[in-house]
């Protein structure tokens, strides 16, 4: 039985956005107005190393802004969702949507 | 990281990170247990004091859960109007609570601006916020309590104002759990 042709009906998913862990990052920053370090290590369970990859990451894709700072003589790292940052990870879920919706259609 | 992340529920802490802070309410709660028996809410300079040390606790928690939880700011302020993320919800409580309340004042005869009456409506909004159906039952007790005591019996007065303290500690209690069981990196590392 020929499996039926998706590819002209399926959104294009956003890579950068739909791994996992960046993901992760994304939602907790698009739910608030900027989050530090280490509460976005407790909210998605990330190492410390593999954090810091998936925020420059998204840095460069232009979907966060990092903003680092001293305090008490140690360093705050903050990270804020970018206007392109909000825009495409709405983009992204209505992407998701759709998919859902044409898997059960 | 686990292979699968709630993303809605650590959607819900994030948002909620200020008002799940429940510590603060325990010692909210505590302080009223220590202020009941001593007659502190009567007397000006012990009601003073209490809330002298109340705010050094809260000084001192907001610090653990910055250190230990992290920095959050929030899109939502931490005293907004209870009915989770829904404007619609939000404006159909407040109708209820209207409704519910001139009912009471003009039928049952209760006092709406007293305190356990307001407790009531705060209680009872916060159950509308996902995932915190552990405030209805005091937000309930509390009208219930109220329509009852109309008279102003002792008895009922009594359970009212004990009410009060542990209400505040068991919810408190429960908004912490919550927001450490929602967090994964902290309910895989134990509780915080």
């Amino acid at each position: 039985m020929a499996l039926p042709d998706l590819d002209h009906k399926l959104p294009a998913i956003d890579r950068i956005i739909h791994e996992p862990a960046r993901l992760a990052i994304l939602t907790v920053l698009s739910a608030c107005r900027e989050a530090d370090f280490l509460f976005l290590q407790n909210s998605t369970g990330l190492s410390k190393g593999n954090l810091s990859v998936q925020l420059t990451k998204l840095e460069e894709a232009g979907l966060i802004r990092i903003r680092k700072e001293i305090v008490a003589k140690k360093t705050r790292t903050t990270a804020t969702l970018s206007a392109r940052g909000a825009k495409d990870i709405a983009t992204y879920w209505k992407h998701m949507d759709k998919l859902r919706q044409g898997f059960r259609a | 990281m686990s292979t699968t992340l709630d993303l809605d529920r650590i959607r819900f802490a994030t948002a909620n990170f200020l008002s799940l802070q429940g510590l603060r309410q325990v010692a909210l709660g505590v302080m009223l247990v220590v202020a009941i028996p001593v007659g502190g809410l009567d007397n000006i300079w012990v009601f003073t004091l209490l809330m002298v040390l109340l705010g050094i606790a809260w000084w001192r928690i907001g610090v653990y859960y910055e250190h230990r939880f992290g920095r959050v700011a929030a899109r939502k302020p931490l005293w907004a109007w209870p009915g989770g993320e829904s404007l619609l919800k939000r404006i159909l409580f407040t109708i209820a609570v209207l409704l519910l309340s001139v009912v009471a004042m003009k039928f049952l005869g209760v006092t709406i601006l007293s305190p356990g009456w307001m407790l009531g409506i705060l209680f009872t909004g916060w159950t509308l916020e996902p995932r915190r159906w552990y405030y209805l039952p005091f937000g309930i007790s509390f009208f219930v309590l109220e329509i009852l005591n109309r008279s102003h019996q002792p008895h009922l007065m009594l359970i009212e104002i004990w009410l009060m303290p542990f209400a505040f500690i068991i919810t408190g209690i429960a908004d912490h759990l919550l927001m450490v069981r929602s967090l994964p990196g902290v309910s895989s590392n134990g509780a915080a």
